[in-house]
Parts: C-alpha cells; structure tokens; sequence
C-alpha cells in the first residue's frame, strides 16, 4: 500500500489520512470544504463520515447551543459562551415553533401545525413535508401534538403527529412520518390521552416523551411516550410527589437518558432541584427513583433542563441564566423573554429530500407561503 | 535491577528507510509502532520501511525515544517537545503523517491530524488546495453551484496565507 507518491518532492496523502483530519473540523469548516475537489466533497457526504462526526463531536462543548425561542428572536447560544446570540437564517418566513431537536436536526411546524419542516441550521438545509394523511373531522373540536425524534437502528428520524377529540372517542389518532420512507402511516394505539401540545419535552435515542397535564386536574400529570422503533405510544406515571402544586417538574434528556427535572418550593429555606429516573427500563416497566438533589440557594421562577446537566433559569421575570448544578457557575444568557428552550448539537446530517435554505432576501420568494399554497 | 531485563532493553532493532538509510535503535523504543511490533513478534529484526524516507525518519525515531522513556516527572518535558515537533511546514507534517500512518503509531497520528485540522480551520477553500496540493477537478459551473448551495457558509473572512 502506498501512503504517499513522491510527485517532485510534494506528497499526496492517503485518503484515510484525509479522512482522519477532516473529522476533526466544525461543520462550518466542512460545508466550505466541500468545494476543494470532488473527492473531498464525497468524502464528507458519505453516511459514515457523517455519523463518526456526529459522535466526536457529541462530546465537544465547542459543538452544543441552546436553541432559544423568544419573543423577540430566535437564535443559538453557544453553551461555551452563553451571551452570545447567533441569529438564525430560518428556511421560511412564517410564525413557526420548534417541535424538538435532536442529532442537528431540528423539526418545526406553522401555528396551526399544519406544515411540518425539518431543517438542519448548521448546513442551511431544509426539507418541507408532505401533507399528512388523516385530516381532522371539520365538526369536532380536535387538538394536534407533535414530537420528533430519532431511532438508530433504522436510522431514520421520525415525526409524530397525535390528534385528540376534545370530546368522546375515538382514542388518540397517531400518525408517523419516516424519513427514510419519505411518508406517514397511521400507527395503531390504545391509549387515550388529552394532549395539546406542538413540541416534545425530550427526545431520547429511541424514544420522546410528553408531559401531558390535564388543566383540571393537575394531579394526573403523566407521561406519554412513544418508542420510535416497536411505534408503541404508551403512558408512563409521574412519581406522585411531583404532581403536588409545591413541585414542577419537566421532562429532560439528561446525558442521554430520560429523567425529570423537579423543583420544590414547599420549604421556603430549601430551594432544591431535583433528577429522577426510571431504574431498570425506559419503556415504563421500571420504577422513578430520585437520583440527584441540589440545593440551590436561591429561588426560580421557571427552570429548563439541558442534556449536558445546565440548566436555564429565571429567578427574576425575563433575565434567565445558564447555571451548572455541579459546579454551581452562573452565567448570563445573551437573551431575555424565553418562551421555549431546546437542546441543539451542530451535525452534518442530512436527510432525503434536503435542499438550501433559500436566502433571506428571497425568503419571501421560495419561501414558506408559496409551498404551501403548492401542497393545497 | 534485574539482569534479564537489562539484556531485554539492549535487544536492537535496525530500521531501513526508503532511500535505504539504516538507523539501529532499541526493540522496546520501535515497538511503539504497531506495524514494527507485529514484525518484531515474528522474528524480524530488520525492519525495511519502504514507504518512510528518512527525513521523517529521524524525526519519528527522536519521537519514538522520547515518548519511550515517559514518566510522570517529564510530563512538562514531553509537551515542549511535542510542540515543537509538529511546528514545521504543511509539507513536512504531510510526510510525518503518512509515516505515523504506515507505521501505526496512533498517539502521533492523533497529534499530527489534530495540528493539521487545527491549521487548516479558518482557511479558505483555495488556501486549502493549495496547501495539499490538490488540483480542483470541478469544472467553474460545478464549483459556482457548489458554493451557492452553500452560501451561508462562506460568509465572513477567511485565512488565505498558506501557512
């Protein structure tokens, strides 16, 4: 095997060597890169480059955000550098909010979730898609829930779409789209559950979870989850202690495991948040244990979790902060008037279908609105 | 110290380089390199390497030696020299690599790669072809539509110095 040709004194590397170098680089580095020659170009787009990448860098800070919604603007904060605000160039001018994020992939969806979109900020790669099958019964008040997520088997990222009559049967109507089929087919469950909710509370490899709160009776709290790869969707219960009004709790994808993220403010000196987790099994058949407490010593108004253990704060209206439980480091966030927070890692990865976000000012022109005047 | 090992560490190897050069060196300092071990646990004592010229050679001979003899008082030591090692040209890191390679030295590929990938981040697509070498096969149509596909990421400065 030849590593190098000696060609008057310049060697040409092996392309494993190539390889090896440009796993190192940020996706920035590599979409520009792409056009240094054809083999270059392949060599990034191949799927096990992309997945190599992915796991390096799932565990480089330098590669995580947290993908903020506010009322003012959408953008990325570096988790390295929290002030900072990197604006996103959206695929489309519409209202939209984001559905879930996982692996670089984030999914979105219009106010009606109607039009559903995934879209990778990092390579400025979009994809719309097709129009669902089931449409709602004109008649009868009806609620959509969405979720998002990934199953690694398959390899294939999948939108969940859960519709709900607000009165009487059916039992939820559950409907996926498969990325790697590029449509959506109708699931069978038994489960009826009252959600309304247009984005997932963690996504889990293999599985997303919903918090599901009935309004009336805020002790039913549980959990809904679907398995992305049996396509079972199924409830778990919440631990009774954390459906008391002196907790709140959310669902978090904590180092890569579902856990709750539970704060109680039942004794005025002890402001604590909490993880628990399921022991044995993810699907329901374990049982929650409460596994970390951390006293805080001070008291917030609303909490987020992220996947790396941070978490995002309020304790006064609209000035949230990043604060480690571990190390207890506070830092404050280049954003006020947070409405939703998620998890984002930067990633190469691309789906069938992905075609370039157009630019801003042609937003307008290939944007949003004229596909969807297209799917009517 | 026990005699068996010494006559141990005394076993000596001789590497050939591909311009065939001889370099004596001791087994236990050779057997860093996968590809030497694998020889050396076969029975070979000369070692032709007839994809390493000897440039890089001797400079992965003097890594191997100092990477040897690590403890933990010399941590501080290593570090110096491993920065000074890869301070050199594209051209030269280029012939250390192919040679880490061949030889299966891992801790020096990972370093070698590392710099590389460290130098060549924030340069510009031409910069990059230029530093490996690299003729660009597509036609200015392909290369455009490339790029607007990608504009976004080719907003901002870039370092065009070939350095």
């Amino acid at each position: 095997m030849q590593n190098v040709r000696q060609n008057s004194n310049i060697s040409v590397l092996a392309e494993e060597i190539i390889g090896n170098i440009l796993l190192r680089l940020p996706v920035k580095t590599l979409v520009q890169l792409k056009c240094v020659c054809k083999l270059w170009c392949a060599l990034i787009s191949t799927p096990w480059f992309i997945s190599v990448h992915l796991k390096r860098f799932s565990s480089d800070p330098d590669a995580h955000y947290i993908l903020v919604q506010s009322t003012e603007i959408n953008g990325l904060i570096p988790i390295r550098n929290p002030s900072c605000l990197i604006k996103l160039t959206e695929p489309y001018k519409a209202d939209y909010s984001v559905v879930g994020s996982i692996n670089g992939l984030v999914c979105l969806n219009d106010r009606y979730s109607k039009l559903i979109c995934l879209w990778n900020p990092s390579i400025h790669q979009f994809k719309m898609l097709p129009m669902h099958n089931i449409k709602l019964q004109k008649t009868r008040k009806c609620y959509v829930s969405l979720g998002f997520g990934y199953e690694q088997n398959s390899d294939d990222y999948k939108v969940m779409r859960i519709l709900n009559y607000y009165k009487g049967t059916p039992l939820n109507i559950v409907e996926v789209y498969s990325t790697k089929l590029e449509s959506w087919r109708k699931v069978k469950t038994d489960v009826h559950l009252n959600m309304n909710t247009c984005s997932c509370d963690a996504i889990v490899e293999g599985f997303t979870y919903w918090v599901v709160r009935n309004t009336n009776e805020p002790r039913k709290a549980v959990l809904a989850s679907f398995n992305l790869r049996s396509e079972m969707f199924s409830v778990i219960p919440v631990p009774e202690v954390l459906v008391t009004e002196s907790h709140s709790f959310r669902a978090i994808n904590y180092h890569g495991s579902l856990a709750l993220l539970a704060y109680s403010s039942h004794n005025e000196f002890e402001k604590c948040l909490e993880i628990w987790m399921i022991e044995g099994g993810s699907c329901g058949e374990g049982v929650w244990q409460k596994k970390f407490t951390f006293g805080m010593g001070f008291k917030i108004s609303t909490h987020w979790g992220l996947t790396n253990g941070d978490i995002v704060v309020e304790n006064a209206p609209n000035t949230p902060f990043l604060f480690n439980l571990r190390t207890k480091q506070l830092r404050i966030m280049g954003t006020h008037f947070i409405h939703s927070v998620f998890y984002y890692t930067e990633s190469l990865v691309s789906i069938k279908g992905f075609k370039p976000c157009p630019f801003v000012n042609e937003g307008e022109k290939e944007g949003f609105n004229s596909i969807e005047e297209k799917e009517r | 110290m026990a005699s068996t090992t010494e006559t141990k560490q005394k076993k000596m190897l001789i590497l050939k380089s591909a311009d065939n050069d001889e370099f004596e060196i001791e087994e236990s300092v050779g057997v860093q390199s996968e590809t030497i071990k694998n020889l050396v646990e076969d029975g070979f004592t000369f070692v032709p390497l007839p994809n390493v010229y000897t440039k890089a050679l001797i400079k992965i001979i003097d890594y191997l030696k100092k990477h040897a003899n690590k403890t933990d008082s010399n941590d501080e030591e290593i570090k110096t020299f491993d920065k000074d090692f890869v301070n050199t040209t594209f051209d030269d890191l280029f012939e250390l690599v192919s040679a880490a390679n061949y030889l299966h030295i891992s801790c020096l590929m990972n370093m070698l790669c590392q710099t590389i990938a460290d130098r060549i981040k924030d340069k510009s697509p031409e910069a990059v072809r230029k530093i490996f070498h690299i003729n660009c096969d597509y036609t200015p149509e392909e290369e455009a539509k490339i790029r607007k596909a990608n504009a976004q990421a080719f907003e901002g400065q870039f370092d065009e110095s070939l350095d």
